[in-house]
Parts: C-alpha cells; sequence; structure tokens
C-alpha cells in the first residue's frame, strides 16, 4: 500500500488526492461544544445501589434471626421444662392434727409431674407408717392399693405431657422455619428486582467499555 | 505541575517497551487518558478538548451512516450524551472507541425514528454542484462493507491519517490498514463502474 493513503506520504497518488478534494465539502467544521448549563456527568448508579442492597440484606437477615430466637423464646416460656428441672409436685399433708391419708391432697401444678416423685413416696410412706399403727389392716391394704394407683396415674398424665410438649415444640419449629423461609423468599426476590435495575440503568447504554470492535 | 500534567507525563512514562513508528504515535495520539480522567469529575473544560480531538472521528462515523444534513445535530447528541455516560467508562484508554460506539448507536436509532417525509425533504435539498459529486461519492462508499466504510470516510473525507484513526478507535493499526487497502480497492472498482 502506498504511504501516501497512510499517512499523506511518500508519493501522490492523483485519484486519492482527487478524492480527497471532492470530498472536501463534507469534511467536519469546527464547532464549539454546546452542553446546557445543567447537564454533568451522572453518578455511577451501580457504586450507589450496592451499599444499599447489602444493607437491606444484613437488616433482614438480623430482623429474621431475631424474631427466630424470639418466638424460639415464647416457646420455651409456654411449654414445660425439662424433666429433670421440673418443680416437684406440691404434696402438702393435711394440716389437721390426726392426718387422714384419703384426705391427703397432691396438688398438680401445669407442669408434669416427675414419675417415681420421691417427696410424693416419702410422704405416703410415712403417712402408711403412721396408719399401720393406727388403722385396721384393711385400712392400710386400701392405702397402700391408692398409693400405687397414684403413682400409675401420675406417670400416664407425665408421658402423655410429654409428648403434647414434644408436638407443640415441633410444630412451633416448623412453623418458626417457615416464617424464615418466607423472609429469605422475600429478600430474595428484592434481590433480583435490584439486580434487575441495576442491569437496566446499564445495559441500554449504548457500548459501555466497549474495547475493540 | 498540574494533576494533568503530571498524569499525562506518568502514562509516558509506563509505555517503555520498543515500538514501532506506527505504534508510537499511535500511543502519542491516544494519551487523551487524563482529559477523560478530568472530565469524569465533571471539568467542562477537559470535556471541550476532548471534543475538539474526537469530533471528526464522532462526524466521520455518522457521516458514513446517517443524512448529511443530520449528521451535526447528531454530533451534538453524541457528546452530550458522552458526557453524562461518562461514568461508565471505566478504562479511559478507550475513550474514542468508546465514543465511535455511541456515535454508531446514534445513527442506528436515528434510523429506527426517521421518517420517510424526512428522508424525501434530504432529497430535495438545494446542494452546490461540489457537494452534489461529494454526496455522489460518499454513497458509493456507503455502499461498502462496514468496517471499510468507516475507515475510508475517516480518511478521506476527515483527512486522518492512518496512525490517528488506529489510535482514536482503539483498532489496531494493522486493521486500518488492512481496512484502508481493502476498501480503496473496492472504492476505486465501484466508482470505475458507476462513471464518478
Amino acid at each position: 500500500m502506498s504511504d501516501y493513503l497512510w499517512n499523506k506520504t511518500g508519493e501522490v497518488d492523483s485519484e486519492i488526492e482527487r478524492l480527497e478534494e471532492a470530498l472536501r465539502p463534507l469534511r467536519y467544521q469546527p464547532q464549539v461544544l454546546e452542553l446546557p448549563a445543567h447537564a454533568k456527568p451522572e453518578r455511577p448508579r451501580t457504586t450507589f445501589y450496592f451499599p444499599l442492597v447489602a444493607a437491606a440484606i444484613l437488616a433482614i437477615i438480623a430482623l429474621a434471626g431475631m424474631w427466630a430466637r424470639l418466638i424460639h423464646t415464647d416457646s420455651h416460656k409456654n411449654q414445660p421444662q425439662a424433666v429433670g428441672n421440673l418443680p416437684s409436685p406440691d404434696v402438702r399433708a393435711p394440716q389437721e392434727s390426726n392426718p387422714n391419708v384419703q384426705q391427703a391432697t397432691v396438688t398438680q401444678t401445669d407442669a408434669p409431674i416427675a414419675p417415681q416423685n420421691t417427696n410424693s413416696s416419702l410422704y405416703y410412706y410415712q403417712q402408711s407408717k403412721a396408719a399401720r399403727h393406727a388403722s385396721p389392716r384393711t385400712h392400710r391394704e386400701s392405702l397402700a392399693l391408692r398409693v400405687k394407683n397414684e403413682n400409675r396415674k401420675q406417670q400416664t398424665f407425665v408421658a402423655s405431657d410429654e409428648q403434647q410438649a414434644r408436638l407443640r415444640e415441633k410444630r412451633e419449629g416448623e412453623l418458626a422455619k417457615d416464617r424464615l423461609m418466607f423472609a429469605l423468599n422475600i429478600t430474595s426476590r428484592k434481590l433480583n428486582i435490584a439486580q434487575r435495575k441495576v442491569a437496566a440503568t446499564t445495559s441500554h447504554l449504548p457500548g459501555v467499555n466497549e474495547e475493540n470492535r | 505541575m498540574t494533576k494533568l500534567e503530571a498524569a499525562r507525563s506518568s502514562l509516558f512514562l509506563v509505555v517503555g517497551r520498543t515500538q514501532s513508528p506506527e505504534e508510537s504515535t499511535a500511543t502519542e495520539i491516544s494519551s487523551d487518558a487524563p482529559l477523560v480522567v478530568a472530565a469524569q469529575s465533571g471539568d467542562r473544560e477537559a470535556f471541550a478538548q476532548l471534543h475538539s480531538s474526537y469530533a471528526p472521528i464522532v462526524h466521520g462515523v455518522l457521516l458514513a451512516r446517517a443524512p448529511r444534513n443530520e449528521v451535526d445535530d447528531l454530533v451534538q447528541d453524541v457528546f452530550l450524551q458522552a458526557f453524562r455516560k461518562l461514568h461508565t467508562l471505566r478504562d479511559a484508554n478507550t475513550f474514542g472507541a468508546w465514543l465511535a460506539t455511541i456515535a454508531r448507536n446514534r445513527a442506528v436509532d436515528f434510523h429506527r425514528r426517521a421518517r420517510a417525509d424526512e428522508e424525501l425533504s434530504e432529497e430535495n435539498a438545494v446542494r452546490s454542484a461540489d457537494e452534489a459529486k461529494a454526496e455522489e461519492i460518499l454513497g458509493v462508499i456507503r455502499r461498502l462493507p462496514e468496517a471499510y466504510r468507516e475507515t475510508l470516510v475517516l480518511r478521506l473525507v476527515e483527512g486522518l491519517t492512518g496512525a490517528e484513526i488506529a489510535a482514536r478507535t482503539n483498532l489496531t493499526p494493522a486493521s486500518v490498514r488492512v481496512n484502508l487497502h481493502r476498501g480503496m480497492k473496492l472504492l476505486r472498482e465501484q466508482l470505475g463502474g458507476s462513471g464518478v
């Protein structure tokens, strides 16, 4: 290729020169750039959005965590405590000077009663011992049977209450899980929307950061 | 020494490898990165300097695609859009290519919106004989493949050298050389056939 076509040096190519001359009327005539007074470079939106999105995500996660923790705490407050820590049933002896075993009351609180409750056994043992000396044989037998039945009732009650507590805990756990999943779902959708908006603001620009054709 | 001068001198220090004459010319021409950085921070004077340097390129790109009487307005549009969206340019060294792409897209957008009556009004515009001949040759150039069309307009109409075209459009000098050579060959054939 001639140097004239490349950089206008060397031997002049008459045809190229003729074309240049013919096309000269179309050449750019220097003009002053008229930028409106209010025109200014726009702020980069992507860098503006990212901290907001990140802060929103953190806030939502923190709220979801607090929510789940709150629900968990509430469920523990409402449900009976662990069996090992349960308060012993309030077993009170009748206040009469001559205690009557049949009048002994076992006050049951909302909490389940532990099986083989030592206080209860001790009380009935003491009562039966006292009655053995003061009562006829039939009464003693009746008392022993009564103690046995009472213990059986307590065990049945405790077992059913524990099951209910477990079921209740499981239900509340599932509910908390569902709520957390719902919150995460909302977060995910919001992130998608934000991402689409950011993509839309940059994609409509022609040739953004295009290197070479 | 101003920040602009310091940035410009550091840019030349970075370019230390052995270069061909074509490449070194291209590097010197493309040292507008400090101006671009200044313009990105809102410096209107820096952007005005970029406008005076790159307006022929934008004019040439648009002239290869859009009606001549619309080109001046389109040039203004392109620079206004570039000024507003300058933050999206991450590499200041590719300003020329970025601007050329905006110009190409603006031309496409113009054709999409243009109506038939506007085309007719251009056909009926009063022109001198020289302008008519110039537009006739330009019409032949516009029928060439896109890669040759743009390079030939920049060389023959805007009067830029091959090195300047390479530097300001971020094409390699070799690509520009090939485009000029093949485009000129095709143009000669077309002009010979059309009798212009």
